[in-house]
Order: C-alpha cells, then structure tokens, then sequence
C-alpha cells in the first residue's frame, strides 16, 4: 500500500510539475518538485532503498520533456548518490532545527547542480548529434532565480513531510480505512 | 589484493550503465514509442490539471486587478473607439481589394485550415519556450507547422509530433528564426529568438529605413510559413555587431506565459 501512495504520489507531483505551476509562476522561477522528491527520498531513507522510485520520477518528467528519455534520471541518480555520502545529514536528524537547514541548503544545492548539469548533458549531446545550437546560457544567479531556489525549498518541506508521512504508512487515513475494510 | 565493491556501489554503477544506453537508444519526436505511448496515456490528466490550475489562476489574478479594471476599461473604451474607425476604413480597402483582384484575375487568398488545440503541459528544460499541446498526428498536425493566435499572430511551430500530442517551440525559443518583413519599409530580414522570452529581428540591410513601432510580419520565404503573420512590432534598433546589418528588439503582442488555447495552421496557401 505505501507503494501504491508512493507511485500516486509521485504521479500527481508530475502533473503538477508540467501542467500546473506554469500558470501560476513563471518558467525562470518554476521550482523542481521532482528533484526535491528524489532529495527527500534520499534524506529520508537513503539512496538504495528508493533507487528505483528515483528512476521512475525520473523517466516521468523526461516524458514531458523535450530532452534524452533517462537524462533526469541519470542526474538524479548522481545528485542522490552525492547527498547519500553526507551521512552528516542523518546524524542530526534529531536536532529538528539544524537538520532543517541543511535540508533547504541541500535542496538548493541540489537545484544549482541540477540546472547546470542538465545544461552540461543537454550540450553533451548536441555535440554527439553535430548541432551546433549549443545552449549558451548560463544558470544566472540572480532574482528569479533566488525565488526559484526559495520555492523549491519550500516545497521540499512539503513533499519530505508528505514522503515521512506515507512512510510511517499514516497518511491519508481515511484513504486507508477505505481501503483495509 | 582482493577488489570488492559493495551491494549498493554494484546498483549505483548497473542503474548508471542501464540509462545511459537508454539515453542513447532513446530516439525523439514520433519515433520514440515510449514518450508517445506515455504522452498518450497523460494526455487527458494534463489538460484536465491545466485547466484547472489555469481557471484558479485566472480567479487569483482577477481578484488582484479588481482595482485596476476601471482604468483599463477607459482605456478600452478609448481604444474600441479608434479601432472601430480602423475598421470601417479596412472594410472599404477589402472591398476595393476584392475588385481589383477580380480586375488583375488573381486567386482569392486562401483561409488556413486551423487546428485548435489546449496547451496541456511545459517542456521543465524550456524556460517556457516549449509546450505540449493536445493535438498530434491523428488530428492532422506535422512538424514545422505554424502555431497562430488571434487569427494571425505567429508563436510558434511545431517541433514534434506524437500521436495525440504535440510539442510546440515558441519563436522566442533559441534556435528558432524565421523569415520576416517589416511592413511600412518591405525590410527583410530574420525573426529570431533570443535569451529567455524575447525576440530580434536581425539582418535587415543598412539601406533598409526601418523606425520603432513598424509592424513585422512573416515574409512567406522558404514556403515553411504563410505570408502575412504577425511577429510584432519594432522597438530598440541597433547595429549588428559586423555594422553590415541593423538588427531589432521585436515586441510581441502576447503573453507568451499566458497561452492556453492556440491554433495549428494544418493547410495553408500563400497568394
């Protein structure tokens, strides 16, 4: 059953990602819920455990993307790799404050490797295909994407409190009153 | 000296060597059965999801302009008023061009076949330059083909093309260039799209007169696109960086952000 919710979940957060916070943000402030979920998953319970969920999350965004199917993917997998070495992160889970600061420091983190890589590969493999467009911009540091990185963080908060909760199987009760009867 | 690697360092290097073959199998556009067997199945949920969000967004944003309603409509009014006088002033140039094609024995310019069709989905690698669309090749819809609104406003072409959904690429999309002409001077030149959501006009000769506020149109050239759409209007001129050519920031009338309904121009002719 807690996959079930998982798989749900991360379907609605795929839709929401693709048809839902672009009419309400714009694309330079759209924060990554799917990086953030595979960050909380890593957080949460570590890499080898929701390896496969990383995949999936991954393989979903790429279908609306206009990128290689596996690219977001392959970076997830390499960001969650990274984040899984800092066993720091763990070890003060207890200490509620602090290991809420890192969360958000990881998330953002986490969005500036993301967006620089997926340039990175994107370019990779323009070169392989001959194309000569390669893409020139950089991830420009500035507002947007202060309140890019912001928004990212703070639904962070929301999906690693939504993953705790479905992980300790208590979320959504009524959902599962309905279905154990 | 005995070389191990741990459980989890063999899941990391496996799934590492699986996606990359996928990343290099993984065809795009149509061919790709996974993405369009995929987009198929999404496809509903998405254009239910953007309505959706589109409508509560619409809400939020009336609720926030309620103050400024009372001016827009002055200045609606206004406007309605000078365009009703265009109007009637373009009414009588129709009705003298209609003759004199009859006199000059030209065909009658042909309407385009148009396709309407929800916007659905954002390309997340775009910067909102691409969109899905719910419409593909069962409708008709093939790649490059002109996405208008408003019955005349080029925003895009269709890059790709699945089954029952479509990717359109924005002319603001880097990469994207088309042919343009200015309509007071007849400048030609080239649309093209520029960092994030902004548009130039490049390559217009030095000879060329070309001043802020004229209109751009499609030039018709190369048959990709039918004459006569409107790009925008001219703003900030400037010399290109060789000072062979001028080159120009290009207004465009619509809100690239707030796309929801646009058109695919399946069948055109230009005249």
């Amino acid at each position: 059953m807690r996959s079930f919710n998982l798989f749900i979940f991360c379907l609605v957060l795929i839709l929401i990602q693709l048809s839902v916070l672009g009419s309400f943000v714009s694309p330079a402030r759209t924060p990554n819920l799917i990086l953030v979920l595979a960050v909380s998953l890593v957080v949460y319970q570590g890499f080898e455990k929701y390896l496969g969920w990383i995949i999936f999350s991954g393989f979903l965004l790429d279908i609306g993307a206009s990128w290689p199917l596996g690219s977001t993917s392959l970076l997830l997998i390499l960001i969650a790799l990274g984040i899984d070495r800092l066993n720091a992160v763990s070890n003060i889970k207890s200490r509620h404050l602090l290991f809420y600061l890192s969360l958000a420091v990881i998330f953002a983190l986490s969005l500036f490797i993301f967006d620089w890589a997926s340039v990175g590969l994107l370019n990779i493999e323009r070169y392989f295909l001959k194309n000569n467009q390669l893409i020139s911009f950089p991830v420009e540091i500035n507002f947007d994407y202060f309140l890019k990185s912001a928004y990212t963080i703070l639904g962070g908060f929301v999906i690693y409190f939504i993953i705790r909760k479905l992980e300790a199987n208590d979320f959504p009760k009524i959902f599962q009153q309905k279905t154990s009867g | 000296m005995k070389f191990s690697l741990s459980k989890k360092t063999w899941k990391f290097i496996f799934a590492i060597i699986l996606l990359i073959i996928v990343i290099l199998v993984s065809s795009r556009g149509a061919d790709n059965p996974a993405k369009g067997f995929m987009l198929t199945i999404a496809s509903p949920f998405m254009k239910t999801f953007r309505i959706f969000s589109g409508g509560a967004a619409g809400f939020f944003d009336f609720l926030g302009s309620i103050g400024d309603l009372k001016r827009e409509n002055e200045e609606l009014t206004r406007e309605n008023q000078g365009l009703l006088a265009e109007n009637a002033r373009l009414k009588d140039t129709e009705k003298e061009n209609e003759i004199l094609r009859g006199e000059m024995k030209l065909a009658p310019r042909e309407k385009y076949d148009l396709e309407a069709s929800f916007i659905i989905a954002q390309d997340p690698g775009s910067r909102g330059n691409r969109f899905l669309i719910d419409k593909g090749k069962n409708s008709g819809i093939s790649e490059n083909m002109p996405v208008i609104v408003s019955g005349g406003i080029l925003v895009g072409k269709v890059s790709e093309v699945f089954s029952d959904t479509s990717r359109i690429s924005l002319i603001t999309d880097q990469g994207s260039a088309v042919n343009a002409e200015v309509i007071d001077s007849g400048a030609k030149g080239i649309a093209k799209g520029t960092f994030g959501l902004s548009l130039m006009v490049d390559m217009i000769s030095q000879t060329d007169v070309i001043k802020e506020g004229d209109e751009v149109i499609t030039s018709g050239l190369g048959k990709e696109l039918p004459r006569g759409l409107l790009i925008g209007k001219i703003g900030k001129i400037d010399q290109s960086q060789d000072k062979l050519f001028q080159q120009a920031t290009i207004l465009n009338p619509v809100d690239f952000l707030d796309l929801r309904v646009v058109f695919v121009v399946k069948k055109f002719g230009n005249p």
